[in-house]
């Protein structure tokens, strides 16, 4: 070895860095070369002057800086975000007692189990549809009704609207439960609300207002209402909302329709305690002879189990029922089981947007990463730093989010599923390596279905589920291809479209076990004639569709061949071994234009955009509404608002659409509520 | 793209220097990068929001990340700075990082960073590969230093180039390994032993003269 080169390798044999051949070579050259031993010496001079260099002692004003603002970046952080400092959980303050109970011998007499509804307002309501739910398993009635009914009294306006409420059977409007929904109790995570780490539903986390939509002031469980009731009914004021979140308590409001008037209560749910309390009111009461003002005061302090929230409504657990008698006794009733309360559509309003991981966050991929956004521009959020993400699912849960990450290589396909809370602080976490990866979609809360391919072969479904290790092969791809992977949402089925390598993509259907992969449209000419063209397509939510059970609905955007539109239609998909085939429905002339970027809301909306060849004409949106297949759907107007779209999305509680535009290579993102057309920047200049 | 879409357009990371980046699995032969088991409780319990934990952390690893930044910076109000922006950093994203964090590579990152930041800032630094005509600061032009020995290798390093400077400190002063540098700083590692050879060379060539003058 020359000393030339000698000198670089001899440094790296100073650092104990040389490899053995390289080692050798060193020790054999300097045990005849002077030059290079003198070199070693002064290498080794320089390690040992390095290691006798002084450490100094830092200046304790670092520490005191640092600490200073690390104080000022947690007192800026909104109270939401606060993830590590859980706020505690605030005691239970029962309501204040009002005497007398006079209200109690009014009504007390009243027969059947709806009559002590309109006593204790909407708890006790609340209480009996537990109690018929627990009657549906076998379990005795619960004695509240004997205990509250003491007091004769005369039936008159209220007597008929107990009648027109008692209804079928004791059958509460808006009481029983979906008929064909899956037992709640099966898996309740599936709808469940967010919850914090420590597993409190979360709803809305700060910024308490006391005052209930119509503008009166609430203190601490009661209303300060006044409901009328003239001798013909009920009347009250008209919330100003279908339903609102006053800090952490959910105002939700019941209406019970009768033969004369629909009667709103109102009820407040606080999920942090899970505390339920009832608005006091009065009523001017006046019926046969009777004359006067009586109050009506709050009874019932409803123990909350869980709350849930599914589509349009609010289903929560009993736990237990204070009420209190007349004369004051008190008097407890077991309640259990699930009740489906609130009828009305019941969906966030729209300023909860503070609140990320409460509801409806915008995510987008930017530059490789997750972002969110919430629904008013606030929050911009940078949820991954790998700059690897390809793609994203978000669960039904609104929580967790699954990616597609690639390996370190920006040609690569997607080499992991990772999954991310968006509740808590932390990494992805990995679920799946695998040689490829596409597309991945959830399945329910726990389980998901990807495209790729595991180790070698071709691509293929695969079968995820989170806290498992390994995953199913599910399915061999037609075509060997497969893209826009989507989960039907009551989980029948898995939809995805294939390339059929003559130009066509064909929409396929296979069951989530793997089993029955099928074309979904029949193919023109029979099952081996010219497969049907779908561009796009997209499940209906299930509960907003009057259909027969184990049928499902999509919208696809089809393109029929022989000219250059793309066409939106709504298709149904019969239940398995029913014979049927699936039954196609136009959504409306669109002539020589196509639909693109087809998205539905959780409430049925259809949207899309529409183009002239490459100009962009507008958006349209369609509500299918229960008659989806019965009917034809109702699109509103072209909508020609913001800048030309290259994806649409409605926003997960359904209240606007999220627009992503671009313009000079970066991509802006914005929300557009399509009855106002209001729109407003969230996200601008993204790369 | 929103939605569930996939993207088509290249990703990009963050210049190759990432905190928590630990995709391959570091080498376990020094102890650097052996995570104490101590010391991953405290980093888990840091991670999870405990502030005494992270106090803790910084209390054990202020002394060697100033030091190690006064070797690259050349100043030592400027590293205790410094010093404060990389825990400040840290902390903020620490909570982004997981199990496989290893705590020391991944600070040492932050403040080479920081340090990297700040030393562009410094107009009267240039950002060249050989600075032969680089006038070494005068011995003793620290008034608080009473090691002239220090004074001398703190000028002595400055006349190296950063990209240099770097990588001998981190190996000689806070004993990385080379593979471990070339992790920390997105780099190979045969590029870190070119880096530290030149730089080692610089150095003492630098040094030489220095203490060739003070002797005359």
């Amino acid at each position: 070895m020359k000393c030339a080169a000698c000198r670089p390798v001899l440094s790296k044999y100073v650092d104990g860095e040389a490899s053995p051949a390289e080692v050798r070579l060193i020790e054999e050259h300097i045990g005849g070369c002077a030059r290079c031993t003198a070199a070693l010496t002064e290498f080794r001079l320089m390690r040992t002057t390095f290691h006798q260099a002084p450490q100094r002692p830092p200046d304790p004003r670092i520490r005191a800086g640092l600490l200073k603002a690390i104080d000022e970046i947690e007192m800026r952080r909104p109270a939401d975000d606060r993830l590590r400092r859980p706020a505690p959980r605030q005691p239970v303050r029962p309501p204040p007692r009002r005497a007398p109970a006079i209200a109690w011998s009014w009504l007390g007499n009243l027969a059947g189990a709806a009559a002590i509804i309109l006593v204790v307002g909407t708890s006790f309501l609340l209480v009996n549809i537990g109690r018929q739910q627990r009657q549906a398993v076998g379990t005795p009635a619960s004695t509240t009704q004997a205990a509250l009914s003491t007091v004769s009294v005369p039936t008159q306006p209220a007597a008929a609207l107990v009648a027109g409420t008692a209804g079928a059977a004791g059958n509460i409007p808006g009481a029983e439960l979906t008929p064909g929904a899956p037992p709640l109790a099966e898996d309740p995570t599936a709808l469940a609300m967010p919850r914090t780490a420590t597993g409190t539903p979360v709803w809305h986390m700060a910024d308490e207002k006391e005052t209930a939509p119509d503008g009166h002031a609430i203190q601490d469980g009661q209303f300060g209402y006044q409901f009328t009731y003239p001798a013909n009914g009920w009347s009250a004021p008209a919330p100003a909302n279908d339903q609102a979140v006053l800090g952490r308590r959910l105002v939700a409001p019941w209406s019970m329709d009768s033969a004369q008037a629909s009667v709103p209560f109102y009820m407040i749910i606080d999920v942090l305690t899970g505390t339920a309390t009832i608005p006091v009111y009065t009523q001017t009461v006046s019926y046969n002879n009777w004359q006067g003002t009586r109050g009506i005061r709050q009874e019932g302090n409803q123990q909350i189990d869980e709350v849930y929230l599914r589509q349009d409504r609010l289903i929560y657990r009993l736990n237990y029922a204070l009420i209190t008698g007349p004369g004051g006794s008190d008097h407890r009733a077991e309640g259990d089981g699930w009740a489906s309360a609130i009828r009305q559509s019941f969906r966030p309003a729209a300023d909860l947007a503070h609140h990320p991981f409460g509801y409806a966050p915008a995510l987008a991929l930017r530059g490789g990463d997750l972002w969110t956004v919430n629904p008013d521009g606030s929050n911009i959020r940078q949820m991954t730093t790998s700059g690897m993400v390809r793609a994203f699912s978000l669960a039904p849960d609104l929580r967790q989010v699954a990616l597609v990450t690639a390996l370190r290589r920006e040609d690569a396909w997607g080499a992991y599923v990772e999954l991310l809370d968006l509740g808590q602080a932390g990494a992805p976490r990995r679920i799946w390596t695998a040689k490829e990866i596409h597309e991945v979609a959830w399945n329910g809360t726990q389980d998901l279905v990807a495209i790729g391919i595991d180790q070698s072969g071709g691509l293929g479904l695969y079968r995820l589920n989170r806290n498992l290790g390994g995953t199913d092969h599910l399915s061999t791809l037609p075509n060997g291809n497969a893209h826009n992977l989507q989960v039907a949402p009551d989980r029948t089925w898995v939809g995805f479209l294939s390339d059929t390598g003559t130009g066509a993509s064909e929409l396929y259907g296979v069951r989530p076990d793997g089993s029955g992969q099928t074309p979904i449209m029949p193919r023109t000419g029979g099952t081996n004639g010219t497969a049907r063209d779908v561009r796009e397509f997209a499940w209906m939510p299930a509960t907003l569709t009057s259909q027969p059970v184990g049928t499902e609905s999509l919208i696809v955007l089809e393109h029929p061949g022989g000219d250059t539109a793309v066409v939106p239609e709504a298709l149904r998909l019969p239940a398995p071994a029913s014979g049927q085939s699936p039954s196609v429905l136009s959504m409306g002339p669109i002539g020589d234009q196509q639909a693109r970027y087809l998205t539905v809301s959780p409430q049925g909306q259809v949207a899309y955009a529409l183009f002239k060849g490459d100009a962009w004409q507008g958006l349209q949106t369609c509500a299918m509404g229960d008659g989806i297949i019965i009917g034809s759907g109702h699109c509103g107007p072209v909508i020609a608002v913001g800048a030309r779209p290259s994806a649409l999305q409605w926003a997960p509680d359904g209240t606007h659409l999220l627009v992503e535009s671009q313009a000079s290579g970066k991509f802006d993102l914005q929300r557009l509520d399509p009855v106002t057309r209001a729109t407003a920047p969230l996200m601008q200049g993204s790369p | 793209m929103i939605g569930s879409g996939a993207m088509n357009s290249g990703s990009r990371g963050f210049g190759g220097v990432l905190p928590g980046d630990a995709a391959e699995a570091p080498s376990a032969t020094t102890p650097a990068a052996r995570p104490e088991a101590a010391e991953q409780v405290l980093v888990a319990r840091a991670r999870a929001g405990d502030q005494a934990a992270f106090e803790e952390i910084f209390d054990r690893l202020q002394t060697p990340v100033v030091n190690y930044l006064y070797r690259v910076v050349g100043d030592w109000e400027l590293a205790a700075d410094l010093t404060q922006d990389t825990f400040l950093k840290a902390y903020q994203a620490l909570p982004r990082t997981d199990e496989t964090l290893q705590l020391t590579p991944w600070l040492y990152r932050i403040a080479t960073n920081t340090a990297l930041d700040a030393l562009r800032r410094r107009k009267r630094i240039t950002w060249v590969p050989f600075l032969e005509d680089f006038e070494p600061v005068a011995p003793g032009s620290d008034p608080a230093h009473t090691v002239p020995n220090d004074d001398l290798i703190r000028s002595a390093l400055q006349a190296v180039p950063t990209d240099q400077r770097i990588p001998l400190i981190l190996h000689l002063h806070q004993g990385l390994s080379y593979k471990e540098i070339a992790e920390l700083l997105g780099i190979a590692p045969n590029l870190v032993a070119v880096r530290v050879f030149r730089a080692r060379e610089r150095f003492i060539k630098v040094y030489k003269s220095l203490t060739g003058d003070a002797e005359s």
